[in-house]
C-alpha cells in the first residue's frame, strides 16, 4: 500500500524555429538534436515500461510550438536527412578512431544508437512522434498537459487580458486537435503565475497547473501542507507546487546528479576539435561549427582536462543516483506522513530536454527510478496530477503568490535592461490585434486569412524564448530579429486589413513561412469573451 | 538601443514622444521590491501642459506619482499613500525600488509646474507586487473546497475546517464551531517554512540552461 505519491512532470518545449527560407538553418538543429537526444530516447524508455508490464505514470507538457514542428513534413524530412548524415559520420568516426580503442568504442556506440533512432523514426513512428505520445496518453500511462500557444511569459503580457486569453485559448484548441481530447492540466510557461491567470484557465475547463515552490508557500491564506498537497485558487483551478528538494537533486548543475564526473561532458564535441576539412559536411553549410553529438569525454572535473567517457561507469552511476533519489524521497515521506491527514504528493517537474540532451544519462536514470519504484514496493506510487486530484478532491482554498521558476523566482529574467524594449512593442501589438478582432468578428475570405496570419505573427512574437535568449546573450541577435520581424508583419497586415488593400502574394508567402496553427481562431483576441 | 517595432522604421531609433501616438504609461513588477515603468507621450499633450497658467514646459518637472492602492478601490483621492519620482521624460522607462512588497500600485505620469500644480498625462494599470515571504498565519480555520467531476461537469462544495486536524473527508464536512477551535499541531505548520528554506537555497532553472541557449 502506498504511503505517498510522486509526480514526475516533464516539460518539453522548443520555440518555433522552422525556416523554409533557408537551406540550412542553425536554429532548426535545436529540434533535430532534441529528437535524437531526448524525445526518441524518452519514448523508448516509456514504451519499454509498457512492453515489460511496468505500471507507471508520467505527466508531460508538450508545447504547441514543439508539437507543430514534430508534425511538420518539411522538418521531418530535414531531420531524416540530418540523421542520415550523422550515421555517415559515425562510419567515418569508426574508421578514424581505429587506433584509439577508448574512442572507437564510443564511435561504435553512437553508430548503434543513431541506427536505432533511425529505425524508430522511420518505421515505428512513421516520422511523426506525436502519435506515440498520444498513444501513451490513451493507455492511461502518460498525462499530457496543455501549454500557452507559443510559450509566452504570461505575467508580463497580463496588461492586455486578451493577449493572455489568446495564448491560453489557442494553446488549448491546438491540444484538442492534436491529442483528440480536452486537456486537464495546463503548464504555465516558466511557471509564470500572477493572481487572476487561473480564472482564464478555468474558462477553458482546465483543472490544474504547476507553480514554483514559493507560488504555493506564499499563498494567502497560508497553505497548511506547503507543496505536498495542491491548493484550490478561488477560481477552482488546483495549483501544485514544485518540490524543492527533488528539484535540487536533478536540476542543480553544482550539487545535482548531472554534474557527476562520470557522466558525459556536453561541451566537448568533435565538431569543435577536428579539422574543418573533415567535419565540414556535418556542420552548418557556412562552416559554422555546430554540435554533432559525437562526444568522447566525461565531465572528469572542473578544469579543462577531460578523460575519455566510459559508458559502463556512467551507467552504474545512473543506477546509484536513481537509488539515491528514491531513498531521499522515502526519508521525505517518513517525515511527512505522520503530520498530514492524507498521502502527500511530491511534484518533481523538469525540462524534458535535460534528459538525454544536456544530461546524456538522464533517460537511463529515469528508467531506473521508475523500474525500481515498481519492483521495490517502496510505498511510493507514481501518479499523474489529475489522479491525485481524483483521490483528494477536497483541498484548501488559497490564492497563490506571483511567481516563476526563473532567476530569483519572479520576472527579472524576462524583464531587465537588455530585453525591456520588447514590452512596449508586445503590448501595443496585442492592442492592435484586439482592435482587429473586435472590428471584424465575422471575417471571411481574404480578410479572414489576413486576420488569422496577424494572430500567428502576434503569437510568434510573444514567445518567452526571445526575451530569455536576449537576456542570456545566446543567439540574441536571432531572438531580436524574430521579435521585430513578427511585430512588423502584424503591423503591416493590420494596415492592409484596415485600408482594404491586402497584398495577396505577400500574405501567401507569410502563410507558408509562419505556418503554425493552420486552424487558428483569431477571435480569441477579442476584447470580450463573447466575440 | 531598440525602438518599439510598431513603426516601419523599426531599426532606426525613434522618439517615443510623438504627435501621432496615444500617451500611456505602463507599470510592470520585476520582483517584490522593484517595478519597471515605461511610457509613451503624445507631443500635443506636452503642448497642452505648456500653456498652463504661469508656467512653461521647459521649467516643469516630469514625475511618476506612485499611489499605494492596496485594498482600495481607487477614485483618485483615496490612496493609502503617495510618493513622487522625478524622471527624464526622454528616458522612456524607469526602474523604481520599493521598500515594502505585497502592495498594489497605480502610477500617474505627469508634469509638476513650479507652482506645485500637477498636470497628469496618463494613468497606469494597477500592479500588485509579489510577496517576499509567507503570509502570517492569522486564523485557525481554513476554507476547503470539494471539487470533483460528476459526469461532464464539476461540482464544487465549500467546507470550513480546522487545519491539521487529521480528519478524513466526511469529518471535515461536519466541522462544528468546537472543532474550529482545535489547536493546530505546531509541527505541521513548519511545512511551509521548510519548503521556503529549501527553496531559498536558490534552485532555479537558470542553473541549467534551456537547450536553445547552450551555445
Amino acid at each position: 500500500m502506498e504511503k505517498a505519491y510522486l509526480a514526475i512532470v516533464l516539460h518539453a518545449h522548443l520555440p518555433y524555429v522552422r525556416h523554409p527560407e533557408y537551406v540550412d538553418s542553425l536554429e532548426e538543429n535545436w529540434l533535430y538534436e532534441a529528437i535524437t537526444d531526448t524525445y526518441i530516447p524518452l519514448l523508448s524508455v516509456l514504451e519499454g515500461f509498457v512492453k515489460d508490464g511496468i505500471d507507471f505514470r508520467l505527466t508531460l507538457s508538450l508545447t504547441p510550438t514543439l508539437a507543430s514542428m514534430l508534425a511538420d513534413p518539411l522538418l521531418q524530412s530535414r531531420y531524416l536527412e540530418r540523421l542520415e548524415r550523422m550515421i555517415e559520420l559515425a562510419q567515418k568516426e569508426i574508421k578514424r578512431t581505429r587506433s584509439q580503442p577508448e574512442f572507437n568504442t564510443l564511435a561504435l556506440l553512437y553508430n548503434t544508437s543513431l541506427r536505432q533512432v533511425h529505425e524508430a523514426f522511420v518505421n515505428r513512428y512513421k516520422q511523426n512522434l506525436l502519435q506515440a505520445f498520444r498513444s501513451l496518453q490513451e493507455l492511461g500511462k502518460v498525462e499530457i498537459m496543455a501549454c500557452a500557444a507559443t510559450h509566452a511569459y504570461l505575467p508580463l503580457l497580463s496588461v492586455n487580458r486578451s493577449a493572455v486569453r489568446g495564448q491560453i485559448g489557442i494553446g488549448v484548441e491546438h491540444y484538442r486537435q492534436v491529442f483528440g481530447q480536452s486537456p486537464k492540466g495546463f503548464w504555465l510557461p516558466e511557471c509564470g503565475y500572477y493572481p487572476g491567470v487561473d480564472e482564464l484557465l478555468d474558462e477553458h475547463g482546465l483543472r490544474y497547473t504547476v507553480l514554483e515552490t514559493h507560488g504555493i508557500t506564499r499563498g494567502n491564506p497560508r497553505p497548511e501542507y506547503g507543496v505536498n498537497a495542491p491548493i484550490f485558487c478561488s477560481s477552482g483551478v488546483a495549483a501544485f507546487g514544485r518540490d524543492p528538494e527533488s528539484s535540487a537533486q536533478v536540476w542543480s548543475s553544482e550539487i545535482g546528479y548531472p554534474g557527476d564526473y562520470d557522466y558525459r561532458e556536453f561541451y566537448r564535441d568533435i565538431a569543435y576539435d577536428l579539422d574543418l576539412g573533415y567535419i565540414a559536411p556535418y556542420i552548418h553549410r557556412d562552416g559554422i561549427r555546430i554540435d554533432t553529438g559525437f562526444k568522447y569525454f566525461r565531465i572528469t572535473g572542473k578544469g579543462n582536462h577531460k578523460d575519455a567517457y566510459i559508458p559502463e561507469q556512467a551507467a552504474e552511476k545512473a543506477e546509484l543516483h536513481a537509488e539515491d533519489f528514491i531513498s531521499k524521497r522515502l526519508k521525505q515521506i517518513e517525515y511527512l506522513s505522520p503530520i498530514m491527514d492524507r498521502k502527500p504528493i511530491v511534484v518533481a517537474p523538469f525540462d524534458a530536454e535535460l534528459f538525454g540532451h544536456w544530461w546524456y544519462e538522464g533517460p537511463l536514470w529515469l528508467d531506473h527510478v521508475i523500474r525500481k519504484l515498481h519492483l521495490k514496493k517502496s510505498g511510493i506510487r507514481l501518479a499523474t496530477l489529475s489522479e491525485y486530484l481524483e483521490q483528494y478532491p477536497v483541498n484548501q482554498v488559497s490564492t497563490p503568490s506571483y511567481s516563476s521558476w526563473g532567476y530569483k523566482g519572479f520576472n527579472e529574467t524576462w524583464l531587465n535592461g537588455k530585453n525591456e524594449w520588447i514590452y512596449p512593442c508586445l503590448h501595443k501589438s496585442a492592442l492592435l490585434m484586439e482592435r482587429l478582432a473586435n472590428n471584424h468578428p465575422q471575417a471571411k475570405g481574404l480578410i479572414l486569412r489576413a486576420l488569422k496570419q496577424a494572430a500567428r505573427e502576434l503569437l510568434l512574437a510573444q514567445s518567452s524564448d526571445w526575451a530569455f535568449m536576449i537576456n542570456a546573450d545566446t543567439m540574441a541577435q536571432y531572438a531580436i530579429e524574430r521579435t521585430k520581424k513578427h511585430i512588423l508583419c502584424l503591423e503591416r497586415l493590420a494596415q492592409d486589413v484596415e485600408s482594404h488593400s491586402i497584398d495577396q502574394d505577400w500574405l501567401s508567402t507569410l502563410e507558408s513561412r509562419d505556418n503554425i496553427f493552420p486552424e487558428i481562431d483569431y477571435r480569441f483576441f477579442c476584447g470580450n469573451a463573447c466575440c | 538601443m531598440h525602438g518599439c517595432a510598431m513603426s516601419e522604421t523599426v531599426d532606426k531609433s525613434h522618439s517615443l514622444i510623438d504627435s501621432s501616438i496615444e500617451t500611456r504609461v505602463v507599470l510592470l513588477p520585476v520582483d517584490p521590491y522593484l517595478v519597471h515603468v515605461y511610457w509613451e507621450v503624445n507631443s500635443q499633450e506636452i503642448d497642452r501642459a505648456r500653456y498652463l497658467p504661469g508656467d512653461t514646459h521647459e521649467s516643469s518637472q516630469a514625475l511618476l506619482r506612485f499611489y499605494d492602492v492596496t485594498n482600495v478601490f481607487f477614485n483618485g483621492t483615496n490612496a493609502n499613500s503617495t510618493f513622487d519620482m522625478k524622471i527624464d521624460l526622454e528616458s522612456k522607462n524607469w526602474y523604481v525600488r520599493l521598500l515594502v512588497p505585497d502592495k498594489s500600485y497605480i502610477v500617474e505620469l505627469g508634469l509638476e509646474n513650479t507652482d506645485g500644480s500637477f498636470f497628469s498625462l496618463a494613468q497606469s494599470n494597477t500592479v500588485h507586487t509579489p510577496r517576499a515571504w509567507p503570509v502570517p498565519k492569522v486564523d485557525d480555520t481554513c476554507l476547503l473546497v470539494d471539487r470533483r467531476s460528476d459526469d461532464d461537469s464539476l461540482t464544487t462544495t465549500e467546507v470550513y475546517a480546522a487545519p491539521h486536524g487529521g480528519a478524513e473527508e466526511p469529518d471535515l464536512q461536519e466541522a462544528t464551531p468546537q472543532t474550529l477551535e482545535t489547536e493546530p499541531e505546531p509541527k505541521a505548520e513548519s511545512l511551509t517554512q521548510m519548503n521556503e528554506e529549501q527553496f531559498s537555497f536558490g534552485v532555479s532553472s537558470q542553473h541549467i540552461s534551456s537547450p536553445q541557449c547552450g551555445r
